[in-house]
């Protein structure tokens, strides 16, 4: 039985009002006004002058002539989105002094209203985004000194508009996503000291300067997913406070040694989909608040990573490089590790993860093990899914599952086993064995009670638990209903799931040696 | 054949109770139970569940889907699955379901589990509904405000009552 | 505009379902009304979410992260926090942080 419940948060209606309106909008009493898809074609009159709040959204506003607001002095929200808006007159924003937000986002603006916004001094919010804005003159945004928030994605610019944001001290949050930008100049955000997050993601950047974040002193989130970046982003040096950095989607081969030492802050960095070949076993040194990496088919990289002060990674993704050896310290640093992915390496022998208690899922899938001990896994109560399939393992230590009891997946298939232990599995739930040749016993059903799903390299080994009089009725996955004890009240039936399952041409019997 | 073929579809039989509730001043309240039936897919476990009715909206089972931490306890997610050409491109447990029934016309879909992560296959049953008992369901689902839904892999005996 | 069926703003849309897709540069928003969850289109979203645009424009509304916010830039940075509360670098707070304090009466720490 699975446990979510939904709970809904109450909705706040607007009720009708008694309050000075237009025909062509519904206002309520605190002076809000919604003249929102009525396809209007102009701004409605016999609103009130106190009206604070004003949303024109998706009409037909294609203009905004001159004063066309004059007469709403206390207005501090204006949305104007989605009305093919073209032309804004230098004074059709004039008397809003106490404008916090103003919304053009999703109209067909070509530049940005400079002269139109400059008197603008309270405004803290601005949504360009989704125009066909080609330029931003210089002098754009000369007088929101209040300017936190701006929106300038999804438009044509080619390039970073500098010269226009250089006043902009302010500045909390800017978007420049979806844009065609190929190139991000030294020096670019060099004014921008309160910069916190900055989103430069589905651009065409080839290049960057080494010197282009300088000044963004407190920038904690940096997006330049998917942009055609060839070298690794190092201008990153100059942002001691970066939290969270995207760089995945380029084309950036390598990754350098100490690439992020200053950068103590990180705790996610998003770096898949590239064509690493190299990464700097550094580079990841130092990161104390990093919580997961995830770094797939870096394959020239043959040094595992160093991961010393690391020490608060729950997750850790290292697969598809030439890595052969791990460090046998490795539960030291990564005492909180959750999930450890090593699959597709050239490991040939595992360390004890004895230290990392929290671990909940092993991979090691295709690598170059040969052999389990007996403390590789020990003390790990709550690891739930282990996979040590494509290797070489001929030998498994008796005592090595002894203390997985809470182990339901195991993947041993396609090693070299010819036996493996059962004592401590008593949650498995799915076995995987087949292809170990070499492994012709029965297995002790009895050692594995919650058992639901097994795969065994010759069917006569599935009638430990099927059972063979049900083996000559049907030739596909065979099931038996197993019934197990009661769960929360209600009796469950179990589906004992066992391939390949003995069949006419499989009988249970075990009539050769092998047999196909 | 046929006999195996009767023995696949009985297998994989899913029938689906939908109970709704009427309570009444006094408080004691009525039940109205529509039977249903479906088949449970490959992507998900033949098993017994039962939990509050939701629905949800195809782009609800993509990956950055937000309703995920509103929910607290057990649930039964209802997806009306849509024509090729609507689908959302982002598919994770609907894109396991599809895989596993192509001809998916017109179907509807019961999921227990809008699990995030990825299970292979997934640990709660995924039921799929089709025509007349499919439109019986999405009918109560436009009309309602709460209803109850069960699923089990045998018929249901008369005497079993919810989990209230 | 989307087949007289479809709610405003729609390009596609199905009976149960509401919106599929919406029209260019608007954002889907996945709105719940108790059982019933049904896709609309909107310019900008709802309290609590913020618009992701994305370059196939499978626009759409995302819940902002952060504790008592009404209005986000993206998933942890509010630009709105509740009626009350102080803001500082995106997030809302009862007070201001240690060594910060209010700017010309605004409820921005600095």
């Amino acid at each position: 039985i699975c446990l979510w419940c939904f709970v809904r948060p109450s909705a706040s209606g607007q009720g009708q009002s008694t309050a000075v309106c237009s025909p062509s909008c519904s206002c309520d009493e605190d002076g809000g006004a919604d003249c929102s898809g009525r396809g209007l074609t102009s701004v409605p009159t016999g609103l009130s002058t106190f009206t604070y709040y004003l949303d024109l959204s998706m009409n037909n506003i294609t203009e905004l002539p001159a004063y066309v607001f004059k007469n709403f002095p206390y207005l501090e929200e204006l949305r104007l989105a989605g009305n093919d808006l073209t032309f804004i007159h230098p004074d059709a924003l004039s008397g809003l002094h106490q404008l916090k937000v103003l919304m053009l986002q999703n109209n067909q603006l070509k530049s940005v209203p400079s002269t139109a916004l400059k008197n603008l001094h309270s405004l803290q919010s601005l949504r360009l985004d989704a125009n066909h804005i080609t330029t931003v003159p210089d002098e754009s945004f000369e007088g929101l000194q209040q300017l936190r928030h701006l929106w300038l994605d999804d438009n044509h610019l080619t390039e970073v508009p500098v010269t226009s944001l250089r006043h902009q001290s302010n500045l909390q949050a800017l978007t420049l996503a979806l844009n065609r930008i190929l190139y991000i100049p030294d020096n670019a955000f060099r004014n921008l000291t309160s910069l916190v997050v900055l989103h430069l993601h589905n651009n065409q950047i080839k290049e960057i300067g080494a010197n282009c974040f300088a000044g963004l002193v407190n920038l904690e989130t940096l997006d330049l997913n998917f942009n055609n970046l060839k070298e690794f982003p190092k201008a990153i040096q100059a942002l001691p406070k970066l939290k969270e950095l995207g760089f995945h989607s380029n084309d950036i081969a390598a990754i350098p040694e100490g690439a992020f030492h200053n950068n103590p802050m990180l705790r996610t960095i998003h770096l898949y989909d590239n064509p690493l070949s190299f990464v700097g076993a550094s580079a990841f040194q130092n990161l104390s608040d990093l919580h997961s990496l995830m770094l797939r088919g870096a394959s020239l990289m043959k040094d595992f990573p160093i991961l010393t002060l690391t020490n608060n990674l729950e997750s850790l993704t290292l697969s598809g490089t030439k890595i052969s050896s791990i460090p046998t310290n490795l539960c030291e640093d990564l005492r909180l590790l959750q999930t450890l992915d090593l699959s597709y390496n050239e490991v040939t022998e595992l360390p004890s993860f004895q230290g990392c208690g929290r671990l909940q899922e092993i991979s090691f899938q295709h690598n170059h093990i040969q052999e389990v001990d007996r403390d590789t896994f020990q003390g790990l109560s709550v690891l739930r899914l282990l996979d040590l399939s494509r290797n070489k393992i001929r030998v498994i230590h008796k005592d090595a599952f002894l203390t997985l009891t809470g182990l339901t997946n195991l993947d041993l298939s396609m090693n070299a086993l010819s036996m493996i232990p059962t004592t401590g599995l008593s949650s498995l739930s799915q076995l995987k064995l087949s292809g170990n040749p070499q492994m012709k016993n029965v297995l002790p059903a009895k050692n594995l009670p919650k058992l639901r799903s097994i795969s065994v390299p010759y069917a006569y080994q599935c009638c430990a638990f099927i059972g063979c009089e049900s083996a000559m009725r049907s030739s596909e996955e065979t099931d038996r209903k197993k019934s197990t004890g009661a769960e929360a009240g209600e009796q469950v039936s179990m589906i004992m799931h066992c391939s390949p399952s003995p069949g006419a041409f499989k009988p249970c019997e075990h009539l050769l040696g092998n047999w196909m | 054949l046929a006999a195996s073929l009767g023995a696949v579809l009985a297998k994989d039989t899913a029938f689906v109770e939908v109970v709704l509730f009427e309570s009444s001043s006094t408080g004691d309240y009525t039940t109205y139970t529509t039977g249903l039936q479906g088949r449970f897919s490959k992507a998900g476990a033949t098993i017994s569940a039962e939990g509050e009715i939701v629905q949800m909206h195809p782009l609800g089972l993509c990956n950055n889907n937000d309703e995920e931490d509103l929910y607290e306890y057990g649930w039964v997610g209802v997806v009306k699955l849509e024509q090729p050409e609507l689908d959302p491109s982002c598919l994770t447990v609907l894109g396991k379901v599809k895989n596993n029934n192509p001809k998916h016309m017109n179907v509807f879909f019961v999921c227990l589990q809008l699990n995030q992560v990825a299970e292979d296959p997934l640990k709660r049953p995924v039921v799929y509904v089709k025509g007349n008992d499919a439109v019986k369901l999405m009918n109560i689902v436009n009309k309602q405000k709460v209803a109850r839904a069960r699923i089990q892999h045998r018929p249901p005996r008369p005497t079993e009552y919810f989990d209230m | 505009e989307g087949p007289p069926s479809c709610p405003k703003g729609c390009d596609k849309c199905s009976e149960y379902n509401g919106c599929i897709k919406c029209n260019p540069k608007l954002f889907i928003f996945l709105e719940r009304n108790d059982i019933r969850q049904i896709g609309v289109c909107l310019p900008s979203c709802p309290v609590g979410y913020f618009g992701m645009r994305n370059p196939e424009g499978h626009n759409r509304c995302t819940q902002c992260k952060i504790e008592n916010c009404e209005a986000c830039f993206s998933r942890n940075f509010c630009t709105k926090c509740k009626e009350g509360l102080y803001s500082h670098s995106g997030r809302c707070y009862v007070r201001c942080p240690p060594g910060k304090h209010t700017a010309n009466n605004t409820m921005d720490c600095e």
